[in-house]
């Protein structure tokens, strides 16, 4: 038997081929056309000190991002993170200053509280067969609730000075919280694209009831892309920590998930799984953290931002919707 | 000229789906379309029903041009479609279906809900059936459910009825039942397009057989005039020389044995053997634990009491993961919800069910991976344009290959296929055959459960029929008849004499 390769395609496939080229990067010629908007009609915006001023607000929601991602691939979500950031970041400061351990220990702690939370939430979705939405919306309380209590409410100090370095010092002019954001990147894309685990996640977020007959290890997949989702936020809970020094229990990733969630949507991914890639959820958290800069330098009010961002959603899912 | 089709053309991307097909329609005329999957029957009755729009052609009714704009306009033109997935809101009664955006009025705009029962009672007796209108169309069986359809169109007085493989998932009974109901239709002047990929069924029931291929018309004429083996012929382009292969003569050792298997509600004390090189089928109506028995055996139900030995040692799986581990492989009947991952291109639908052979500490080999994939696809035959292409975008027939090709790719030893020739087209059908055949030379183990005894017959080393999750008989190759499996599979005598 040969293989029978197609007759040459015609100028129309051509022309098919290219716009699915086009759609492709979708949320990177829109991140690159918003950035040529701002760029032309503000004074301030392209100015090195302003860019880096925006990575610096992006990191936090970022990293989040790129562990929430997971999560919404499989066709879930994750409530919790905002949450998950106030305790991880409750267990740095405390084991900081309560137990006086050094930084790379209590950061240490920090992420395995992190990763043991999203654990947590995963064990729950995966064995209790309770709707992501409904356990992280539950877990969201709990871990809120343990964190305030363990600080009463109140914010929780460091000990180190030179913790905050972390978050304040530039690397060859780049904040140096870029680089974790960075590298973090790179790993969740491989991950996602060259590894089994990707490939369960795609393929259950697409159709679950397929990919539980194609042999994926279901239960597993789940709890590792909770677990995932989990660390990134102790990382996202690190970069808070570090450039303020103290962690609010009662107000420290206040809705972070709901921005998290924005910046994924915006990114591409489709909220029922199975679609979106960690280049479109980078950009997407660029483009909400644009959007609030350029209005900032404008002097738009402030409160008119979750206008804008809200229509984008709005605009994003509708499409989606209409596709479907 | 009840309908006259003149010159369609539709093109997608590029490619053409349908080439200047002509097509016409009588009153009262019961018209089979007939092609292989991707031959253009879908998209013409698309075009025909008003979802799609004509690059090029014209419609015309009753010898008047109209343009169908939509399936609105095509019901007000009195075109009604009855896909084989019924069209009905799951959640609303059977009288609120069939009169939806149609209701009665009274009194300035109330629902008239006793003239909607009343009529819809009227309606459904007239077909032959007793569904209460107030019934909800979720609970309703498939038959009930298609009987609604069409007592919709019929309440609409249709003039022009598309029936998109109606039987696809009927019992002999209920098929009757339709093909009354269809001489009913065409009593009172309807003309229907029937669509289908079973040939006896447009002997029985159809005038006139229109038959496509590629996009293009082929033929079109009285049905009589024309054998089965005829109309194939048309449809695939080729004379089939050999349907079905030869059964296998050569058995090898035993690969799996069960013993008084059991699932309450489902089936009870089923046993059987499977050797290398043998093809086991299972026959029976809707319903008589079949599909149930398939996925017992790969782990995606639990077996409430019996053993199941695979090479002489005793299994127990606890998901389908562990049986795909132990070489087992299963196409399910429901190619869509339970098989493909309709956005992933072809070659990653191929080696899903293989990955374990692709990890290299967790990474996948790429490149092996796209060797594999392409191996399966030549294997296949599978036509396509590129192995990274979407795999929703390919025909129903090699979707279904697809399907095949990942049990290939991860190594079975056991293939369970459950009907997996439905809404397949011939020509792909035998191919598909081939590839069984195939298989159990190189001493694989095959079972099929199929509704299509003549596939049955002509593939299985032996037959298992089952009735209300037992088995009732156990028929072996030369003795397999039609006759026999029907009557031991509904419990009724058989007039040519059972042994």
């Amino acid at each position: 038997m040969t293989l029978r390769r197609p007759t040459v395609p015609s100028r129309l496939e051509h022309l098919a081929l290219s716009l699915s080229f086009l759609t492709k990067f979708k949320a990177l010629a829109s991140l690159l056309l918003l950035f040529a908007i701002a760029s032309l009609t503000s004074d301030y915006f392209v100015h090195w000190g302003n860019l880096m001023n925006i990575i610096r607000q992006a990191s936090t929601i970022g990293v989040i991002a790129l562990g929430v991602h997971f999560v919404i691939l499989l066709g879930m979500f994750d409530l919790s993170v905002g949450s998950i950031l106030a305790a991880s970041g409750t267990v740095i400061m405390l084991s900081q200053s309560a137990l006086g351990i050094g930084i790379p220990a209590s950061v240490t702690l920090g992420l395995a509280a992190g990763c043991v939370l999203g654990i947590a939430n995963g064990m729950l979705v995966a064995f209790g067969r309770v709707p992501s939405f409904i356990v992280t919306l539950g877990t969201m309380f709990i871990f809120r609730s343990l964190a305030m209590w363990y600080g009463h409410g109140g914010a929780i100090n460091g000990n180190f000075v030179r913790y905050t370095q972390l978050g304040h010092s530039d690397f060859w002019g780049v904040p140096l919280i870029f680089l974790p954001l960075a590298v973090i990147a790179v790993m969740a894309h491989v991950v996602l694209s060259r590894t089994l685990l990707g490939r369960y996640i795609y393929a259950f977020g697409q159709n679950p009831y397929a990919a539980v007959l194609t042999g994926a290890p279901i239960p597993w997949v789940i709890v590792t892309a909770f677990a995932i989702s989990g660390a990134a936020t102790g990382v996202g809970a690190v970069f808070e920590t570090s450039r303020l020094n103290s962690i609010s229990t009662s107000s420290s990733g206040l809705f972070y998930e709901l921005d998290v969630i924005s910046a994924i949507v915006i990114g591409g991914s489709n909220l029922k799984g199975g679609k979106g890639t960690i280049l479109g959820t980078v950009c997407g958290v660029f483009m909400l953290t644009i959007i609030g800069n350029y209005m900032n330098l404008q002097n738009i009010s402030p409160y008119l931002q979750g206008i804008i961002k809200g229509a984008l959603v709005l605009l994003i899912l509708y499409r989606q919707g209409r596709k479907a | 000229m009840l309908l006259k089709v003149t010159g369609m053309t539709k093109t997608y991307f590029g490619v053409t789906v349908l080439d200047h097909v002509n097509f016409e329609l009588h009153a009262g005329e019961v018209h089979a379309l007939l092609g292989q999957n991707g031959a253009g029957k879908s998209t013409l009755v698309k075009l025909i029903s008003g979802v799609e729009q004509p690059d090029q052609g014209e419609i015309a009714i009753e010898g008047r041009h109209i343009r169908i704009s939509s399936t609105m306009e095509a019901q007000k033109l009195g075109i009604s479609t009855i896909y084989q997935e019924t069209s009905l809101v799951p959640d609303m009664t059977v009288a609120e279906n069939i009169f939806m955006g149609r209701e009665p009025r009274r009194l300035g705009g109330f629902v008239h809900y006793g003239k909607m029962k009343r009529e819809t009672k009227r309606i459904l007796k007239q077909l032959g059936y007793s569904i209460h209108p107030n019934s909800i169309v979720r609970d309703l069986s498939h038959s009930e459910q298609q009987a609604v359809s069409i007592a919709k169109a019929l309440s609409m007085k249709c003039k022009i009825i598309i029936m998109d493989e109606p039987t696809a998932s009927l019992t002999e009974q209920e098929c009757e039942r339709l093909f009354q109901i269809i001489r009913l239709f065409k009593s009172e002047g309807v003309g229907i397009i029937y669509i289908t990929h079973r040939l006896q069924e447009v002997r029985r029931i159809c005038d006139r057989v229109t038959i496509l291929k590629d996009g293009q018309h082929v033929m079109t004429g009285q049905v009589d005039r024309y054998s089965e083996k005829e109309m194939i012929t048309y449809m695939v382009g080729r004379e089939l020389s050999q349907y079905f292969p030869p059964v296998a003569d050569e058995i090898g050792q035993e690969l799996m044995r069960v013993e008084r298997l059991s699932k309450k509600h489902n089936f009870y004390d089923v046993s059987f053997t499977l050797h290398e090189g043998e093809i086991l089928g299972i026959a029976g109506l809707a319903d008589s634990g079949g599909t149930e028995l398939a996925n017992a055996l790969f782990g995606r139900i639990r077996p409430d009491a019996g053993t199941i030995y695979w090479r002489n040692e005793r299994v127990l799986f606890k998901n389908p993961r562990e049986a795909i581990h132990h070489r087992f492989g299963l196409v399910d009947k429901d190619r869509l919800k339970a098989g493909m991952f309709t956005d992933m291109p072809i070659s990653k639908n191929l080696t899903m069910s293989g990955l374990r052979h692709l990890n290299k500490l967790q990474f996948i080999d790429l490149k092996k991976e796209q060797d594999k994939a392409l191996d399966a696809i030549i294997q296949l035959d599978i036509k396509m344009l590129d192995p990274d292409q979407e795999i929703k975008f390919l025909s129903g027939g090699n979707q279904q290959k697809v399907m095949f090709g990942r049990w290939l790719v991860a190594e079975s030893e056991l293939y369970i296929l459950n009907e997996p020739t439905r809404g397949v087209d011939v020509g792909a059908k035998s191919e598909l055959y081939s590839v069984i055949r195939e298989l159990v030379l190189e001493g694989k183990g095959v079972i099929i459960i199929s509704s299509d005894l003549a596939e049955l017959i002509g593939l299985s080393t032996r037959i298992l029929v089952m009735r209300d999750g037992r088995v009732v008989d156990m028929i072996e190759h030369e003795s397999a008849t039609e006759s026999r499996i029907i009557s031991a599979a509904s419990g009724l005598p058989n007039e040519g004499g059972k042994s």
